[in-house]
């Protein structure tokens, strides 16, 4: 098997698709290796035999695993069973993964702490390996409502877990025992902490991301921009850390001659597991321990074998240790790039500068990622190649090297290890802030939104043909399929323009309104409001619905720029999220009615992006392009914000469609008697449902076939009204509401189209 | 599998261009392969001899010579004879390291394929005979086992006269020594001659007069290396 080992975690990348036509392709493939002589027949026999075990296997889970088939229904009340996690502990939660004995299914649970009393959780011994009784109820977690949004449900059956409990008091949490690698994670909170007391927080929050694998402490902000510059590879510990901690800590040992080469690198084969787990143990961090000792152990046994056939054997020893592996984004990124990285070694180690070096090894870990990176995040910043070049060998030389020292300091020598803190400050946080100010002002990403598997296929095959040529040097070709490359990424992006397909969605923002109207060959986008919500005190707004609905939403689609945000009126759950679109997003102009007062902070926001803000009345169209949009209401001052929300009426898709804000029935009837014309085909239902809108007048004056209720699931205000849905049910309108159904969509081309829900109707 | 040449355990290592398509396996590691001249770059066209001209002066004077003017219409080498192959190509012929041609294996025919693709269906394959004394002398002829390689079926027209070995002679002796073939067959088709080096090109010019003058259209050469 030897140099062909990568072969075999092919074959279980291949079966993990299950799609019998693929595994059929890999099978001919490689028998026809066999055939040209380039893989033994033994070979041949092994892989295609192990690539139907994993086949079958893989079938054989998917059939057992707890989504797909009948749930072995929730249970509540008492559960005995196992914690299988580490234990995370915040200020005010712990969480950890528990298997039930019964049912042998994972399940997440978090208690959540009194944070009023100074109750001590330490005493219900909740550590990994615990044998433990819990009182709660076991819920299903929440699936995605929205396109694009994070599927809260697919991530932990990924982890293997199906249920969740939430606990809020702690006697109903008991537990005795633990297993023995809590040591390790006990070893792991005490560093932890006591970095916390001995160093300064922003330090401590560094030492403990680098070193510990814990990034808790650095700021949202932050992590979120080392995110938008492709910088996230250098927070979470991976080859880089382990090779430069490796490589102090060995150097330290041989040089101080405290150990023998033979003994350091014996120190090393024992002492890289067990920091494996201390660092969080997190995929990359296993990938790189477990390659840096299956090295020594090769060299310790005189034993030959490629790089790539050891990352080949850690990558099936890994996944078929926990299937689930697969499908953690932080796995798949830390393969990824190291086995592009290592196909490239001709490329990266000819004789020339160490700038050419960086900058191309800089460029490999970009494209080689690059189809997971927009699969999950809906874009790329052609600039991080640049900022890579800079903070890599920043925190290489650094950054990494100066937190391990201080590391070993803190407790070796804690004066110096303030010295260095102190140090560390001084420089880290200027060079932090530059960063800031080049996400300021540099920040061009490229949003290309949800990319169908064919094109990533081209995408590979350009990319494969790329590198093969940079390898044998062979200029004019990569030149060819380097601009094929590009090509590729340019289609992506103009890829909408083409598309004459266009879209009404009525996005699940919870309680609340946000519509978006994408017009055919992205000739037009509209955001008709923009819910949002508050934070836990009640007061301060929350960014949680645009950073969890809208943004992913837009960015799935491809959407950076508005043409128009138009909104109904002034209240919080139709546009709370107005201020994060308005700072994120380039937004041509807002369309207010005439008698839509803005907030001061709005305006003043509005003021800085250089906002246009277009003021209409009854009567008024907007125009756009082929588009037009008539406005119906209000005439005048109503004097109440619901009152005076704008009313709308347009056609797209074969479809006529009123939006009507939150207009009460009053206002209704000012409509039927100053449009006695009217009539539609979807009718925005007002108010989510409330019974103070929607009047049976309305109902038979319009004659909707359809009917949007924007509504949150369980909300306090009791909207729906059940007095308004057997209306509609009366009137025979087809009820569509995304407290049940998810995002509503009403996809078209020309003048047909079709309504689809996220969820599935019976769900 | 281990080196055929330095016995070190070749260890194969996977990159962008064999990810695809596996290399066929070795037996000779790179560090080795390495110290052969593929004749890829500039070279005679006629001859194969590294040189900066299309028609290197030997050939000029070759050609020239009314008596072997066009007998051989060009030899084909895969290799330069460096120090390297040298050193290969005497433990392989004159000690008898027969296992030692499979070095060759994969790029002998690579490099046959790709010059002759234009004659390979019509062209007969023919290795250079060996005399009977030094066939027992050696065990096997070095052009026949040559010509196994390429896993086309060959000829053998010829037979040789005994003689002093060529490679004791000096380029004069060589060139003025009489014909040491005898032809058995006559052969009406262009013919691939086969040996392991190309000198002076006198045994290979030797061999394809006696084939053209019995009727044979056209005769080239493939040799392993140029000396």
């Amino acid at each position: 098997m030897k140099g062909n080992w990568h072969l075999l975690a092919v074959s279980y990348l291949v079966a993990s698709f299950t799609t019998i036509s693929i595994n059929l392709l890999y099978c001919a493939m490689i028998i026809l290796l066999y055939r040209h002589q380039r893989i033994t027949r033994i070979q041949c026999i092994i892989i295609i035999s192990s690539l139907l075990i994993f086949l079958s296997a893989l079938i054989l889970e998917q059939k057992e695993s707890p989504i797909n088939s009948p749930l072995p229904t929730p249970h509540s009340s008492n559960l005995s069973g196992t914690i299988v996690s580490s234990v995370t502990e915040t200020d005010n939660k712990i969480e950890f993964q528990f298997k039930e004995d019964k049912s042998d299914q994972k399940t997440l649970v978090t208690i959540f702490k009194d944070t009023n009393s100074d109750q001590d959780y330490s005493s219900i011994n909740i550590n990994f390996g615990a044998k433990c009784t819990i009182i709660g109820k076991q819920e299903i977690p929440q699936p995605s409502k929205n396109p694009g949004q994070f599927n809260f449900q697919n991530y932990l059956k990924q982890k293997g877990v199906s249920f969740q409990v939430t606990i809020n008091d702690k006697k109903n949490v008991s537990c005795y025992g633990s297993s023995k690698i809590t040591i390790l994670h006990k070893l792991r909170s005490g560093f932890l902490t006591s970095t916390d007391k001995k160093l300064s927080g922003y330090t401590s929050s560094w030492l403990n991301a680098l070193v510990l694998g814990d990034d808790e402490g650095i700021s949202e902000e932050t992590v979120e921009a080392f995110q938008r510059w492709s910088l996230s590879h250098l927070l979470a510990i991976s080859g880089l850390h382990v090779g430069l901690i490796v490589g102090i800590f060995y150097f330290l040992l041989v040089k101080l001659q405290l150990l023998t080469k033979e003994k350091a690198q014996n120190l090393l084969i024992l002492l890289l597991p067990i920091y494996a787990v201390i660092a969080g143990g997190a995929p990359s961090v296993w990938r790189s321990s477990l390659m840096t000792v299956s090295f020594l152990l090769l060299v310790k046994l005189r034993l030959r074998l490629s790089v790539t056939d050891v990352i080949s054997i850690i990558f099936l020893a890994l996944v078929l240790y926990d299937p689930n592996l697969l499908h953690q984004l932080g796995f798949q990124f830390s393969f990824m790039v190291t086995f592009a990285l290592l196909l490239s070694k001709k490329i990266i180690s000819r004789p020339y500068s160490k700038w050419y070096i960086i900058f191309s090894i800089s460029v490999i870990c970009q494209l080689s990622i690059l189809p997971l990176q927009i699969n999950q995040f809906y874009f790329i910043n052609p600039l991080s190649i640049f900022v890579n070049l800079l903070y890599v060998p920043y925190f290489s030389f650094f950054v990494i090297p100066s937190m391990f020292f201080t590391f070993l300091f803190t407790y070796l020598a804690p004066p110096l290890s303030r010295v260095i803190d102190d140090l560390f400050k001084m420089i880290h946080q200027p060079i932090l802030k530059l960063l800031m100010e080049i996400d300021e002002f540099l920040y061009f990403p490229l949003i290309l939104g949800k990319v169908e598997g064919f094109y990533w296929f081209i995408y590979c095959l350009f990319f494969y043909l790329f590198m093969k040529n940079l390898e044998k040097n062979k200029s004019n070709l990569v030149l060819k399929y380097g601009c094929l490359l590009t090509f590729v990424l340019i289609f992506l992006a103009v890829k909408p323009y083409l598309d004459p397909h266009g879209s009404v969605t009525m996005l699940d923002v919870g309680q609340g309104d946000s519509f978006v109207i994408e017009l055919p060959y992205r000739k037009g986008i509209f955001i008709i409001d923009a819910a949002g919500t508050m934070s836990a005190d009640f007061v301060t707004p929350s960014n949680k619905v645009y950073k969890q609905v809208i943004k992913p939403y837009l960015y799935s689609r491809g959407i950076a720029k508005v043409d128009s945000l138009i909104l109904s009126h002034n209240d919080h759950d139709h546009v709370g999220s107005v201020p994060f679109i308005v700072n994120e997003l380039n937004v041509k102009q807002i369309v207010v009615s005439k008698y839509f007062s803005f907030s001061e902070e709005t305006l003043e926001i509005l003021n800085q992006n250089k906002i246009p803000v277009l003021a209409v009345d009854a009567g008024d169209e907007i125009i756009y392009g082929d588009q037009s949009i008539r406005i119906l209401y209000p005439d005048m001052d109503k004097g109440t914000t619901n009152e005076n929300s704008l009313v709308f009426y347009t056609e797209l898709g074969g479809l006529r469609w009123l939006f009507t804000g939150d207009i009460d029935e009053g206002i209704e009837n000012e409509i039927i008697l100053a449009y006695p014309k009217i009539e539609v085909d979807v009718l925005k239902i007002a108010h989510h449902g409330s019974n103070t809108s929607t009047s049976e007048k309305f109902l038979t004056h319009t004659n909707p076939k359809f009917a949007l209720i924007s509504v949150g699931d369980n909300n306090r205000y009791g909207h729906p009204s059940l007095e308004i849905i057997e209306r509609l049910d009366k009137f025979n309108i087809g009820i569509m509401r995304t407290d049940i159904q998810g995002a509503i969509r009403y996809k078209f081309k020309g003048k047909i189209g079709t309504f689809f829900s996220h969820l599935p109707y019976d769900n | 599998m281990y080196c055929l040449w330095c016995d070190q355990e070749v260890i194969p290592q996977l990159s962008w261009t064999n990810l695809l398509l596996p290399e066929r396996t070795r037996n000779i590691c790179e560090s080795c392969e390495n110290g052969f001249l593929l004749l890829n770059g500039k070279h005679c066209l006629k001859c194969s001899r590294l040189s900066d001209e299309t028609i290197c002066s030997d050939c000029v004077k070759w050609e020239n010579d009314p008596t072997w003017q066009g007998v051989l219409s060009f030899n084909q080498s895969v290799y330069s004879y460096n120090p390297m192959l040298r050193d290969v190509v005497t433990k392989w012929k004159y000690r008898g390291d027969y296992l030692l041609r499979d070095i060759f294996q994969y790029t002998f025919k690579d490099v046959f394929d790709d010059r002759f693709v234009k004659w390979e269906k019509e062209a007969i394959i023919v290795p250079i005979p060996l005399s009977e004394e030094r066939m027992l002398e050696r065990g096997f002829n070095q052009a026949e086992s040559l010509a196994q390689l390429l896993k086309l079926p060959y000829q053998k027209p010829l037979s040789r006269v005994h003689g002093e070995k060529q490679s004791k002679k000096t380029r004069k002796e060589r060139i003025d020594s009489k014909n040491p073939f005898e032809i058995k067959v006559q052969v009406s088709h262009p013919v691939i001659l086969i040996d392991d080096i190309y000198t002076t090109g006198m045994t290979l010019r030797h061999a394809a007069k006696l084939l053209k003058n019995q009727g044979c259209p056209e005769v080239f050469a493939f040799t392993l290396a140029r000396g």
